[in-house]
């Protein structure tokens, strides 16, 4: 696969605020298998879930217990191939030698001080913690030659930006699924797990051909957050307004990223700077005339970025996010609901955005909650998977 | 890229962009021979018959460096499609040959086959056109070089004294741009190496039939007797007429000065069209001379032997075309020959300059200047006495000598033992390896360069093994495959950043040595400066801490490998670690925001660094918004985290350095001096006197904690010291 384009896609990147007692409690809960168990059952009746998320969340915990922190060792894998890498490290396939697991591993470097490390793989315990269909599973973590490794399940849909490189753009009802999950996983994370994601975009989406749809990289470790910073430039940013310019933030953050996520998957095209009515007529094949846009715009300002057409420096982006218009999807393209869905996330100002409880009461959200496709998303993954000749 | 010539022939407009083929007489509807034989141009019509197969195109890799996307069209044999190709580009497919590979060795393909079951084949859809003759021929080109001599050295050519000219890396022919006709056409390397070369384009010439011929005209050219050696004198006005004909070309895409990187028989001719250099492409210049007394030299040797001339190119006009004849004989295909006539073919025919192979009608002496160790018993690549010479090294080593032939200050990958890796960068990861003692090998992080991007890589190698300085890392040498990687020298100890922030329990630097390490680090990255080398990373991570106190700046230069690259085109996105970027290299609003002053903001943040014991920006844990602020002006390292004990004058210094405005910012030299300024309250005087212990073994460490102004003083106190200690001993 070509690295240019496919920064992150497993690629974890966590937040510093968790809650610390919750750390605690699960250090100890750690080392004893039982009580885990138990809080896993409460957790899964909690959650409400299908019958059949219910026994896969089984089957899950079940290949997980086979799992003890002590097979999980640099000598145990066999590198079976990239997955992606990124600005975090690289994320292989891999499989467990003994257990014969195949499972996604991400090798982190991180320069830091031996304290420091210990501190993430502490904190990183508490994916132990994370049960849920929306949520990628974690065997575990381990440190060789000073990288962070961290052992996950292995999604073989991949991320959904790799689905959009592939398949162009995702149709709306994909999409409303998509909501679904991540809505729900974002619930989860905040309710239970008490973290924000904070890095909320298509390449921490993953897919398979169960048709499932869970979260990964999201900020469990606040030290491993911290040590990312010192990173490399990206080529996109997902970050909300008020992230980039240092102001307070919350849970809107996240749904602000989400926002910008919906229109990348339904329209096929990262949307800063705006996407003009042009571009819209051209991707959709209308006449341009037939375009309206949502949010009363009558049209979005033609960028004219500074350096080339072609590419906007990640600067000019930034700014843009800050400075110029919130992205937005034109009208009679898709449904109501669904633009409406997606205006409610992306509103600059915090406090007009949606959270997490108005969005699961959307129509939108609501339409696709009890939903059957008859497995036509986990088609079009597995579609998806062939086009890439399998991974 | 030069144009498809017409059917009636070339025009000179054609010939103009494409110099070194440009006594070639490419005509559609030739005959081709050898293994393109059997083509015929009236079968092969392509565009009348396209049925497309959506979306599938061969790379084809072409001698020179060139390549070519070539659309596969159902029906259509390797034969038409590729030579369609070459003949674009004036390559006379009689002279290659192709290959699924890179190796010229390796298995050919059939031609007759059709494209489209080629192309099933291949899972990468790339094919190389490989030609021994080309090869062989394009090696005799000089290397230019644009230098700025200091102190000035006399113009080879005029003999007047000059401050910023040329250089061949090779044979060290240096001139005023305005003297480049006047310099020797090839590389004087020749000279040296011209026997090989004769033997070499002999053995081209067996399988042709007209071998017997082209050995007569070989002969001919060694005996430094024949007529035709004589310099070709000009007229001052046709002189004037050739240089700016050439300097107008150099603009014009330039096709066959640009020599393939991808073969790794052909040596390195610097400044592709599209990236990272400063110096125009003078090759042209030559290549348009040579041209014009190759004509002059055949015509006389034409009048000798009875040659004949093809119908097919009788139309065409003048000594060139007869040239064109004369040379395809010479230099007759290595690849076994069916076709009975060596018609109309078309070689590179200046670049077999006949002075080239008389040494003795070289119009110029060789520079005296030439270092002793330029004249290697090895051919081609005997030009330094680098690590990266694999043939000294073989003939060390008694191995038997490989088909692999490395470039100047190329390492073959076989000879190096990786160790572990000790840390991975935006551009790379860095291994201890061992290559004749202990190395550190960079592997890019680059996929897949093309040949631009190798191109530009090499120029800034180039640049890079000119530079030395106690402060900066050596350079050793590159490695091509399999990965793009750079070798340089091993530094015992550890980078400043772990120093910094990862050894626990960390060691407060005494303030006496952070003036030290600031002070060694601005003569390093001065040296740098003075040589035009922008460092663009400068960081903690690339500053390293030997166990005797010095400092050594790594990672400097190599400007395509940090810029992203994607596709051909260069990415305006900035690349590095986010911390020590300045503002304006972040904004990347001017067209090359990578200045001296950019690399002094990274060295405030360095100072930063040292002087507080931390990163910048500890409080904020999202890099998007470290870039956001940072580009505008609202977050800059915070200052009051400084250590109490810095002195003000180093601290004024230090927020000098990280001005949002460049030209705030001081420069390096100001710099160095600023630092030699500030005085630091003395130590006590006995910790000062550190020799007392000296064993003989003439360790500095003790010593080089305090303030010496530069390395070499510190070497001056070193002996000093010792002196001081043998007196001490005598009383």
């Amino acid at each position: 696969m070509s690295s240019g384009k496919r920064r992150n896609p497993l690629g974890l990147s966590l937040p510093p605020t968790v809650s610390e007692q919750a750390e605690r409690e699960d250090a100890k809960e750690e080392e004893d298998v039982v009580p885990a168990r138990i809080t896993i059952d409460e957790q899964l009746m909690r959650l409400g879930l299908t019958e059949p998320q219910k026994q896969r969340m089984e089957e899950w915990v079940a290949v997980k217990e086979g799992i003890a922190e002590s097979d999980l060792s640099e000598d145990f894998f066999e590198t079976l191939g990239e997955l992606g890498h990124g600005n975090g490290g690289v994320v292989n396939k891999v499989r467990h030698k003994q257990r014969g697991i195949i499972m996604a591993r991400k090798l982190v470097h991180l320069e830091v001080k031996p304290s420091v490390r210990t501190q993430i793989l502490k904190e990183l315990a508490v994916l132990h913690k994370c049960n849920s269909p929306f949520i990628v599973g974690f065997y575990g973590a381990f440190v060789d030659n000073n990288d962070i490794s961290i052992c996950m399940e292995y999604m073989n849909g991949l991320s959904l930006d790799i689905v959009l490189q592939r398949m162009g753009r995702l149709q709306e009802n994909f999409v409303g699924r998509v909501s679904v999950a991540v809505v729900r996983g974002l619930t989860y994370l905040k309710d239970e797990i008490k973290i924000l994601h904070r890095d909320v975009k298509p390449s921490n989406m993953l897919v398979n051909t169960a048709g499932e749809i869970k979260l990964c990289d999201f900020g469990v470790s606040g030290v491993l957050v911290d040590s990312m910073a010192n990173s490399f430039v990206g080529t996109r940013s997902y970050m909300a307004p008020e992230r980039l310019t240092g102001s307070q933030y919350s849970i809107l953050s996240d749904i602000w990223s989400f926002g910008l996520s919906l229109i990348e998957l339904l329209v096929g095209k990262y949307p800063v700077p705006a996407i003009t009515k042009k571009e819209f007529a051209n991707i959709f094949q209308v006449p341009e005339g037939e375009i309206v846009l949502a949010d009363e715009r009558s049209e979005v300002p033609t960028y004219q970025s500074s350096t080339s057409p072609a590419s906007m420096a990640i600067f000019e982006m930034l700014d843009y996010i800050v400075n110029g218009p919130a992205p937005t999807l034109p009208r009679n393209i898709f449904t109501d609901e669904c633009v409406d869905f997606v205006s409610k996330c992306l509103k600059k100002v915090p406090v007009e955005r949606a959270n997490l409880k108005t969005l699961a009461a959307h129509p939108f959200f609501q339409r696709y909650t009890q939903f059957d496709d008859n497995g036509e998303f986990a088609a079009f993954v597995a579609k998806t998977v062939q086009i890439g000749g399998g991974n | 890229m030069s144009s498809p010539p017409g059917p009636g022939g070339i025009s000179g407009n054609v010939r103009h962009q494409s110099p070194l083929l440009s006594p070639c007489s490419p005509q559609t509807g030739l005959p081709i021979q050898q293994l393109f034989s059997g083509t015929s141009t009236a079968t092969a019509s392509p565009i009348l018959s396209p049925r497309r197969l959506t979306n599938t195109l061969l790379m084809v890799h072409l001698p020179f460096g060139l390549h070519s996307k070539v659309e596969v069209r159902t029906g259509e044999t390797a034969r038409d499609a590729i030579s369609r190709v070459l003949r674009k580009r004036c390559i006379q497919p009689s002279f290659c040959h192709v290959s699924s590979s890179p190796n010229p060795r390796d298995e050919r393909l059939d031609l007759q086959e059709e494209m489209e079951s080629i192309a099933s084949r291949l899972p990468k859809k790339e094919l190389w056109v490989h030609s021994e003759y080309l090869d062989t021929i394009s090696r005799i080109e000089h290397t230019f070089q644009r230098k700025t001599f200091i102190p000035p050295q006399t113009c080879d050519a005029c003999k007047r004294q000059m401050w910023i000219a040329y250089r061949c890396e090779y044979c060290n022919v240096k001139f005023h741009q305005r003297c480049s006709s006047k310099i020797p056409i090839y590389c004087d390397l020749l000279q040296r190496g011209g026997e090989e070369i004769f033997n070499k384009l002999r053995i081209l010439c067996t399988n042709s039939n007209n071998g017997q011929l082209a050995e007569e005209i070989l002969t001919k050219f060694v005996e430094p007797t024949s007529p035709s050696v004589q310099v070709p004198q000009h007229s001052p006005g046709e002189r004037e007429i050739q240089r700016k004909r050439a300097v107008k070309r150099t603009q014009a895409p330039n096709v066959a000065s640009i020599v393939s990187p991808a073969n790794p028989s052909l040596p390195t001719v610097p400044y592709p069209r599209d990236r990272s250099s400063s110096a125009p492409n003078i090759n042209a210049i030559n290549e348009e001379n040579a041209s014009f007394e190759t004509e002059r030299i055949m015509a006389d040797l034409e009048k000798r032997d009875d040659v004949k001339i093809p119908s097919s190119s009788r139309i065409q006009t003048g000594a060139q075309r007869r040239l064109g004849n004369r040379l395809q004989a010479m230099g007759g295909s290595p690849c076994s020959s069916t076709s009975p006539s060596s018609t109309c073919s078309s070689p590179p025919a200046h670049s077999l300059h006949p002075s080239h192979l008389f040494p003795n009608a070289m119009p110029l002496t060789p520079p005296q200047s030439a270092p002793p160790q330029k004249v290697s018993i090895h051919f081609f690549r005997g030009r330094s006495k680098s690590p990266g010479d694999k043939l000294d090294v073989i003939s060390i080593l008694g191995r038997p000598k490989s088909k692999k032939v490395l470039e100047e200050w190329e390492i073959d990958e076989s000879q190096v033992t990786l160790h572990c890796k000790v840390g991975s960068g935006s551009f790379g990861t860095v291994f201890r390896a061992e290559y004749f003692g202990l190395v550190a090998l960079k592997r890019l992080n680059v996929a897949e360069p093309n040949l631009s991007q190798l191109q530009a890589f090499k120029n800034e190698v180039a640049l890079l093994k000119k530079t030395r300085h106690p402060n900066i890392l050596n350079f050793m040498g590159w490695i091509r495959e399999p990965q793009l990687a750079i070798v340089t020298q091993w530094c015992e100890g550890s980078s400043l950043y772990k120093h910094i922030h990862c050894i626990e329990p960390r060691k407060e630097f005494e303030l006496q040595t952070v003036l030290d390490i600031f002070k060694q680090v601005a003569l390093g990255m001065n040296f740098l400066h003075s040589k035009r080398i922008i460092h663009r990373d400068l960081k903690s991570n690339n500053i390293f801490l030997t166990d005797d106190s010095t400092i050594k700046i790594g990672d400097f230069g190599l400007a395509t490998v940090k810029t992203r690259w994607s596709g051909t085109q260069q990415n305006q996105q900035p690349t590095g670690s986010i911390l020590w970027m300045a503002p304006e290299v972040i904004r990347m609003q001017d067209q090359n925001p990578y200045t001296n002053k950019s690399d002094i903001y990274s060295f405030g943040v360095v100072m930063y660094e040292v002087l507080s014991g931390q990163l910048p920006y500890t409080n904020i844990n999202n890099r998007d918004q470290i870039l956001f602020m940072v580009g505008h002006g609202f977050l800059r390292p915070d200052p009051s985290r400084i250590r109490p004990d810095c002195t003000r004058a180093l601290r004024e210094l230090f927020e000098r350095c990280i001005k949002l405005n460049r030209d705030d910012r001081p420069e390096f030299g100001e710099l160095s001096n600023s630092l030699k300024d500030i005085a630091l309250p003395k130590l006590s005087c006995s910790t000062s006197m550190p020799n007392l212990h000296f064993g003989g073994g003439g360790n500095s460490s003790d010593l080089s904690i305090h303030g010496r102004d530069d390395y070499a003083l510190h070497r001056f106190n070193d002996t000093h010291a010792l002196n001081t200690t043998h007196i001490g001993h005598m009383v």
